[in-house]
């Protein structure tokens, strides 16, 4: 046992990355495996059913939602490139870069929705519909999520002066938001198409 | 529930076995395989409910499981006393409690596993006396015994030992009085949740056995009640490491200072105290040698936690924490809103957590200016 340097000399600034960094990557970690819970349960519930979308029910969409998730993506990739403006001392390029991709996610949002509404079967119809809905409200979520968090770190950003807790809030969101848009890909693969593929 | 438990008695065995713990490599991995295999384990209360057999199966296998982690655990301790010169104060014999009743309560716990076995007893008194068991015995009891080691620490006080083994051997007899004869009562199929039966079902001597061990357990825990109340206010002082312990809490005043440690003290091994009784002699209760041995004077307008690393503890930077602010409290408050309202209408629900979004918002609201994080441009 030995006695170390008075704790009030120790730097305020973490090496390497914030651990608002690391709190958001665990969080991903969470939210990745609830979504596979989910996936899991779609194949589930599919086991038990001899016809798949149930009779009465269409095939699902390939395209809109296709360009839906291109959107979501779309967001992400400004956000990241935006992102790169912390190496480059550029709050600029960040406080464009992250209203345009709110926007984007927005979009989303209201195609999605709109996706929802025409599926002519809600939650409540029947187990396909149930697991349609939350799959696809749990990813909805999720990009609600991007969109009140981005527009609630844009407001820090144009009122306050931006710093090293402000960078870290811009990394933490990209991190997020990357994972939002990245775990859209799979969702969309089982919902759209495993149907026609398996 | 257990994990905490299990904690306690891993730390206050080895203290009064006066030797390191045996295994503490595999208590670590017993204690995080318990925590994910306990994940697959409560369906064992439904195995009535009409489950499908593939269901059955996964949940019968993981509640078979967890007996080889919690059997390491229960043997790791077994040889840290074997191997060990054991002084039996009160908080140890709370622990030794626990090892017999949650043994006890684990051969019980592979009976219930088995599907088949469950069926029998299902909704009778062998599966009231197989969870107080686990639940008193592997719970309650390192509760218990917690309660004991560290009420000097927390108070500065001394409990009565006398009372406090009194206090034992009556929740410890008490217990078993009243749960051990509900195996029995359990297998004759005296059924759970009823507050009377016909009088030629003969279960009328073990129920009068178990109300007697009630009395005595209630009046065992009385006992410890009295006895941690006189101690409070009556007790002979106690010194900063009354138990001869190993870890670092017991190198601080009793009750500790209200900023703990002065100076960091840096942890070379599992037993810091044992290496060395007194590694930082003097630095306590002096105001001035705190000031004079700092570049700088404290911060006192602000909070700050020290953030160390991750396996060897090495302080790396200090980390800027919440001032005294509403928003925590309104944001459990909106959350609460927003999960009660679930019973209430979906709308409750939406408003809650847009209500909980603000409280984040204002939560993390960048509002007090940090010299050390100066503004980029």
């Amino acid at each position: 046992v030995g006695v170390s340097q008075p704790l009030a000399n120790l730097p305020m600034k973490p090496p390497g990355r914030s651990i608002v960094w690391s709190g958001v990557a665990m969080l991903a970690l969470i939210e990745a495996i609830v979504m596979a819970a989910l996936i899991a349960s779609y194949f589930y519930l599919r086991l038990g059913q001899p016809l798949w979308p149930p009779p009465g029910t269409e095939m699902p969409d390939l395209r809109e939602p296709a360009m839906a998730h291109g959107l979501l993506l779309l967001s992400a990739g400004i956000m990241v490139v935006g992102h790169r403006g912390l190496r480059t001392r550029s709050v600029r390029r960040i406080k464009t870069a992250l209203p345009v991709g709110l926007l984007f996610v927005a979009g989303y949002l209201g195609f999605s929705w709109l996706e929802l509404t025409e599926l002519g079967y809600t939650h409540q119809t029947h187990a396909y519909g149930s697991i349609v809905w939350t799959l696809k409200g749990y990813e909805m979520l999720h990009a609600m999520g991007v969109l009140f968090a981005g527009l609630a770190v844009w407001a820090a950003l144009v009122l306050k002066p931006f710093g090293m807790r402000a960078s870290a809030a811009v990394e933490a969101l990209t991190l997020y938001w990357t994972f939002v848009a990245l775990v859209g890909i799979p969702v969309y693969l089982v919902l759209h198409v495993s149907p026609y593929a398996l | 529930m257990l994990l905490p438990a299990l904690g306690v008695v891993s730390m206050i065995v080895p203290v009064f076995a006066r030797r390191p713990i045996a295994g503490y490599k595999l208590i670590v991995l017993a204690n995080i395989a318990i925590a994910f295999v306990s994940f697959g384990l409560w369906v064992h209360h439904m195995y009535a409910t009409g489950l499908p057999i593939l269901g059955m199966n996964f949940f019968a296998a993981a509640s078979m499981t967890i007996t080889i982690p919690s059997a390491i655990h229960i043997v790791a301790i077994l040889v840290t006393l074997w191997g060990g010169r054991p002084r039996l104060e009160t908080p140890m014999l709370f622990c030794l409690g626990f090892v017999a009743l949650f043994i006890l309560g684990g051969i019980t716990g592979i009976m219930v596993a088995s599907t088949a076995f469950d069926w029998q007893v299902h909704d009778t008194y062998f599966v009231v006396a197989h969870f107080h068991y686990v639940l008193v015995g592997a719970v309650v009891f390192p509760i218990l015994g917690a309660v004991y080691y560290w009420f000097p620490k927390f108070t500065g006080r001394m409990p009565n030992q006398r009372l406090g083994k009194a206090s034992f051997w009556l929740t410890f007899v008490g217990f078993n009085l009243t749960f051990f004869p509900m195996h029995f009562l359990g297998l004759q199929g005296m059924p759970r949740r009823i507050y009377t039966y016909l009088p030629e079902m003969s279960w009328d001597g073990l129920n009068v056995l178990a109300s007697v061990g009630g009395f005595v357990m209630a009046l065992g825990v009385l006992t410890l009640v009295v006895d941690l109340v006189v101690a409070k206010h009556k007790g002979p002082p106690a010194s900063n490491n009354p138990w001869n312990a190993d870890s670092l809490e017991w190198a601080i005043g009793s009750p500790p200072p209200n900023y703990n440690f002065q100076y960091f003290p840096v942890v070379r091994g599992r037993h810091p105290l044992w290496d060395d009784p007194h590694p930082i002699e003097g630095d306590f209760g002096d105001a001035h040698a705190w000031r004079e041995g700092m570049a700088a004077p404290p911060p006192d307008d602000r909070r700050e936690t020290i953030i160390t690393s991750a396996l060897d503890a090495v302080p790396q930077f200090r980390a800027d924490i919440a001032q005294p602010t509403v928003w925590p409290l309104w944001t459990a408050a909106a959350l609460t809103l927003a999960f009660i309202g679930g019973t209430l209408h979906p709308y409750v629900v939406v408003s809650g957590l847009a209500l909980a979004g603000v409280g984040l918002v204002g939560w993390l609201w960048p509002s007090r200016p940090i010299e050390e994080d100066p503004p980029w441009a």
